[in-house]
């Protein structure tokens, strides 16, 4: 299963929207406040909607986390009274919603979803935030059920993906090859005992999570999600800022994963403010890599998308605008 | 590419010098010297185009070509900059009438900053030049340390801005 599109009217910050994904990478730029991360979040909802048990709108309002449960609050703030819609097609099928500012908790209008579930049969999908939360895990989804904190789904359900019990026995050839370029990096294997996260450098003893390095953690954590099964062919992986607390010396690495997991039927949504990931995921995309950057960008207080094979072809792009503006201010400081 | 209308006091002509010449065979120069404000001398090599730095490994070809137009480079700042060295310790008998006058002002040794500037015509996106700037910063880096010398790659646009070539 791959998202192919979607649509969307008076959604957060989107008067009215329409994407198409490629079933590869899809690297998603622009400034803070374009809804790029609103976009992978809904996508990702409707990803967990596949499943039997869980339902398209509540999701959306758990991982939105609006006051109140108030779905109504995603209504785009300057269209007062007008109606959000949302659709999320797949190649096999398609999910909708809408809802108005009147619209009670999480009760919108959801449509097909039944056949969604179906036809998409419990996707794979995971979500991993921009803050390593890990290290927080122990009794995290407990004291968020009895409302002591506030974390919004996307951060219980990666503690979830990554407690999942690691599969005995010896890696596949296909695991093996992740692993061992990632251990290199976090010098060790992820355990998890008593709904704690360490970090186990070979036949030293265990490190608590909080001990180690964020960046080091979330590299432990793309080791863990792909030692147990949660990233192989048909998942779906969503990336949030991934370049945060990452040393930039594994950029290219992290650049490679995202291709290779790809290459092996991962389909892979990325938000990047980083210009050496954009630019690593393009100088080490092969022929057989499919990846599509987009731009995130406002025009005439519109929020719209660009889309384009290579990061350096957009034409609103805020990242190279700023590495450009970088330069020229270099420049005048050497000749002025 | 044509370049800007220098003043003759404040520019050398380096390549094909009759200092050049003088140092004999095998030396290696910029296309020319300027002195711009009071206190920047800039060696300015101009090219059409630029090998990428990105499928340098493409095959043998290209890793040459890479090799050879940065290494080309790197040797006419080096020697450059040393020819100017030879003039300010008095070094040369030969006569530099074609160093303009500015420049050979003893005054001004002590205060002078070096810039070393490539301009490439070709190159269209200015975030472009930041990898040969960085490729030539490596290479010159022993020499960036001892004398404090600023590397930078220009594209005509941001050349013609400071005045190093003329707007077409």
């Amino acid at each position: 299963m791959a998202i192919k599109k979607i649509r969307l009217e008076n959604f957060t910050v989107f008067d009215e929207l329409e994407m198409d994904f490629e079933a590869g990478v899809n690297v998603f730029v622009g400034e803070n406040g374009m809804g790029k991360t609103h976009i992978m979040k809904l996508l990702y909802s409707a990803c967990q909607a596949s499943k039997h048990d869980v339902s398209f709108s509540q999701k959306l309002v758990r991982v939105f986390q609006p006051d109140h449960s108030g779905i109504q609050r995603l209504v785009k703030r300057k269209n007062s009274g007008g109606t959000a819609s949302v659709q999320v097609i797949s190649d096999t099928s398609y999910i909708s919603l809408s809802f108005t500012t009147k619209t009670k908790k999480w009760e919108a209008i959801v449509k097909n979803e039944e056949s969604w579930e179906k036809q998409n049969k419990e996707i794979e999908s995971v979500f991993i935030p921009a803050k390593e939360i890990l290290s927080n895990a122990y009794n995290l989804r407990e004291a968020a059920a009895r409302g002591n904190v506030e974390f919004d789904d996307t951060y219980l359900d990666i503690i979830a993906s990554a407690r999942v019990d690691i599969s005995a026995g010896k890696d596949t050839e296909y695991r093996k090859k992740y692993l061992d370029k990632l251990q290199k990096i976090n010098e060790g294997k992820v355990r998890v005992d008593e709904d704690r996260f360490y970090l186990k450098p070979g036949n030293q003893a265990k490190i608590e999570f909080n001990l180690v390095a964020e960046g080091i953690r979330k590299i432990a954590l793309l080791w863990q999600l792909i030692k147990n099964g949660t990233l192989e062919k048909g998942s779906i992986l969503f990336w949030d800022e991934p370049e945060a607390n990452i040393n930039p010396i594994h950029i290219p690495v992290i650049a490679e994963m995202l291709l290779m997991l790809q290459k092996d039927g991962v389909q892979v949504f990325v938000s990047t403010h980083d210009y050496f990931l954009s630019k690593y995921i393009e100088v080490k995309k092969k022929s057989d890599n499919v990846v599509a950057f987009y731009s995130f960008y406002k025009e005439r207080e519109k929020v719209l998308v660009e889309k384009s094979e290579k990061f350096s072809h957009l034409s609103n792009n805020a990242i190279l605008s700023t590495f450009r503006q970088l330069y020229r201010d270099e420049v005048e400081v050497v000749l002025k | 590419m044509e370049f800007g209308t220098f003043q003759k006091e404040k520019v050398f002509r380096m390549e094909d010098s009759r200092l050049q010449h003088s140092f004999g065979e095998g030396v290696k120069t910029v296309e020319f010297v300027l002195l711009k404000d009071r206190d920047k001398l800039l060696f300015v090599e101009a090219k059409k185009s630029c090998p990428n730095r990105d499928n340098r490994y493409e095959n043998k070809g290209k890793t040459e070509k890479f090799e050879e137009y940065f290494s080309d480079i790197s040797d006419k700042f080096v020697d450059s900059l040393q020819m100017m060295l030879n003039i300010f310790l008095d070094r040369r008998t030969v006569n530099l009438d074609e160093v303009g006058s500015h420049i050979t002002d003893e005054k001004i040794y002590s205060i002078l900053k070096f810039r070393f500037v490539l301009v490439v015509k070709n190159a269209v996106d200015i975030a472009w030049l930041a990898g040969p700037k960085e490729e030539l910063e490596a290479r010159l880096l022993r020499w960036k340390k001892l004398w404090n010398i600023e590397v930078i790659v220009l594209n005509e646009e941001l050349a013609v801005r400071y005045g190093i070539v003329l707007k077409k």
